[in-house]
């Protein structure tokens, strides 16, 4: 029995139809499943002012929405300021022409951490990051690690006592071999009781504000009853929940970091901030922030 | 065949039984103590006071010299640290600025400290002298000149078993510079109030006093050396070096530092609770993890469905379309 030349043609192109969209649809099952957290927003000042004279407050935005429910949703903070070159352990280490994780893992004060953390099982956060930093018209690819202890120190210590200690470094090196030491505190901002003038944290239509303390005759939540150590949990969340934290500060130079009014070092600041879905980190933005040159020992 | 099995399953059982104070013992293991020393700018007055606290059988913890503010306010927190010795000779406003919070911190989490010089009181150290040691100071005296040397005489005040009891006489001599105080207009000592018991082993002139051991309401134990105020300078008359060589000296030290470790709460509570937390965290994170994977893998299964529904309608559309190309060609020819 012969097929008409109709309906051979009829299989073949069915032939190709089947393997055609065979194709097509392994090739799109082969590409990973998206992030189950939207950022929705991530907004920071463009350059950090000393704000305290001019009135005028540094404004941080962050916002994610669920795309999916989960058991826990953790939103944490850091702030970092730049450092001076640490000391390592082997005083013949050249960093230069060493990989950020190695730098990371040769410094002295981190290697102090971990020797003090002895056999303790719960791993500390290890977390690559890469960023560009300076403006439009000049600016350079870093690519670093972030070392974070919080999460394994707060197992051990009243968490107010952690959003205080200088745990969370970060090292960061250019793609023409510049490098930047960081260290900083896992909150909101360092000195948070200081420099956060205003603290607000919606899930929702759930809206929890927080203000500096002030002279005028009002009721305020104080920042220092903000979640400690700049992490926010939140529990079974639904799809399409959405969490949005905005921040004002306001700074001088004696509400920083005392080390950074040593030369060279006050030219970023970094807000880190990371947003972890049932234990997995799905964002992490590491927002490198230039200080105003000028008008801080105003 | 079950003689061979029952031995087996007692070998099982016998292996499990042994791992399981093993696994214990390793947790035991991580939380060997750490004794921290903070010299900063002096690391040899630092390193001498460790080795004597390593040559002290006591002593089962590791010591470590810590010569920089951040790295001790970092280290301070750590679940490891049995005691800290706060020992800063020189530069002593840049030694001990900002370290209170984290200080006061850890001796209310129930820390041993030991303090000698200007970390004892608050002119240097704001909330350290008079929350850890129940020390302020206002008003400060001299040590004197006795043979070349610049020493205060101690004089004894209190008896504790534990510290003083096996130092030889009444009064004793340490090298020192000043030693500051709370007092009156006219100079006369005026305790602090303090939420616990202060007992003062040794005092100077005026009834300055010169050791001060203190166990609060709530909290760890310190003793303070305030007049313990040396300087690192090879010859000087307070070099700290004629104070290491002082028998008395080294008894005063490493009794204080014992009895203040085995009054403080936290070391031993956080030992004991440790294997428990880490526990706890290790199944809440494997608990998250589970949820992770199971939610990746009923979003990936959801792609697939709808890959395939795809998949299916795109094939029955072709199908379709090529059938009906065949039926038109063929009604035509």
């Amino acid at each position: 029995m012969r097929l008409s030349s109709s309906k051979s043609g009829l299989a073949g192109i069915l032939v190709i139809a089947l393997v055609a969209s065979t194709l097509l649809v392994l090739s799109l099952r082969r590409q990973e499943v998206g992030s189950p957290v939207y950022l929705a927003r991530n907004e920071y000042p463009d350059i950090f002012k000393r704000t305290e004279a001019r009135g005028e407050p540094m404004v941080f935005n962050f916002g994610v929405i669920c795309k999916e429910p989960f058991k826990e949703l953790e939103v944490r903070y850091g702030n970092m300021y730049m450092t001076q070159v640490p000391e390592f352990k082997d005083p013949n280490f050249v960093p230069n022409s060493s990989d950020p994780l190695t730098i990371m893992e040769a410094r002295t004060d981190v290697q102090n951490i971990k020797a003090n953390l002895g056999n303790v099982s719960i791993p500390f956060d290890v977390i690559n990051v890469s960023v560009k930093i300076g403006n439009l018209t000049h600016s350079k690819m870093y690519r670093g690690v972030v070392y974070d202890f919080a999460r394994t120190l707060a197992l051990f210590l009243d968490k107010r006592v952690i959003g205080q200690i200088f745990e969370v470094f970060a090292v960061l090196k250019s793609d023409d071999g510049d490098l930047l030491y960081f260290s900083g505190v896992p909150d909101f901002f360092y000195d948070r009781s200081t420099n956060i003038k205003y603290l607000s944290i919606h899930h929702n239509q759930n809206e929890t504000t927080y203000q500096a303390e002030t002279e005028l005759p009002i009721e305020v939540v104080p920042v220092d009853a903000a979640p400690p150590a700049g992490e926010l949990v939140f529990r079974d969340t639904r799809r399409d929940d959405q969490i949005f934290i905005q921040m004002n500060v306001e700074s001088n130079i004696n509400t920083l970091p005392m080390w950074i009014q040593q030369p060279g070092l006050m030219e970023y600041l970094i807000e880190f901030v990371r947003v972890y879905a049932n234990g997995r980190l799905e964002v992490s933005e590491l927002n490198v922030i230039p200080f105003e040159k000028e008008g801080w020992r105003g | 065949m079950r003689l061979v099995k029952a031995p087996v399953g007692v070998l099982v059982a016998i292996a499990l039984l042994a791992l399981l104070p093993r696994g214990v013992s390793s947790q035991a293991e991580a939380m060997t103590p750490v004794i921290i020393i903070y010299s900063a700018y002096t690391p040899d007055w630092g390193n001498r006071l460790a080795d004597m606290v390593r040559s002290d059988p006591r002593f089962d913890a590791e010591v470590q010299v810590v010569g920089d503010r951040l790295t001790l306010e970092t280290l301070v927190n750590f679940p490891r640290v049995q005691a800290v010795v706060l020992c800063p000779l020189t530069r002593p406003q840049a030694a001990l600025e900002d370290i209170s919070n984290m200080m006061v911190a850890y001796f209310r989490d129930g820390g041993a400290v030991i303090g000698m010089g200007t970390a004892c009181t608050s002119t240097y150290c704001s909330k350290v002298g008079p929350e850890v040691f129940s020390i302020s100071g206002n008003r400060s005296i001299s040590a004197q000149m006795v043979g070349g040397r610049r020493v205060f005489t101690y004089y004894r005040k209190e008896v504790m078993a534990e510290i003083n009891a096996e130092v030889p006489g009444e009064t004793i001599v340490m090298e020192g510079y000043l030693a500051f105080y709370s007092s009156t207009v006219d100079g006369v000592y005026v305790p602090i109030l303090a939420n616990g018991t202060r007992h003062v082993l040794y005092e100077g002139e005026r009834q300055v006093p010169l050791v001060v051991a203190f166990e609060p309401d709530e909290g760890g134990a310190s003793v303070a050396f305030p007049g313990l105020s040396v300087q690192d300078t090879p010859g000087k008359e307070n070099y700290y070096g004629y104070v290491l060589e002082r028998e008395e000296f080294k008894q005063l030290f490493l009794n204080s530092l014992k009895w203040a470790i085995d009054n403080s709460p936290r070391f031993q509570g956080l030992k004991e609770t440790a294997a428990a937390r880490m526990e706890a965290e290790s199944t809440r994170r494997a608990d998250l993890a589970a949820e992770a994977d199971k939610l990746q893998k009923k979003v990936e299964a959801r792609r697939l469905m709808r890959l395939g529904i795809l998949w299916a309608i795109g094939l029955a559309f072709c199908g379709g379309v090529a059938l009906k190309l065949v039926i038109v060609r063929e009604q035509k020819a």
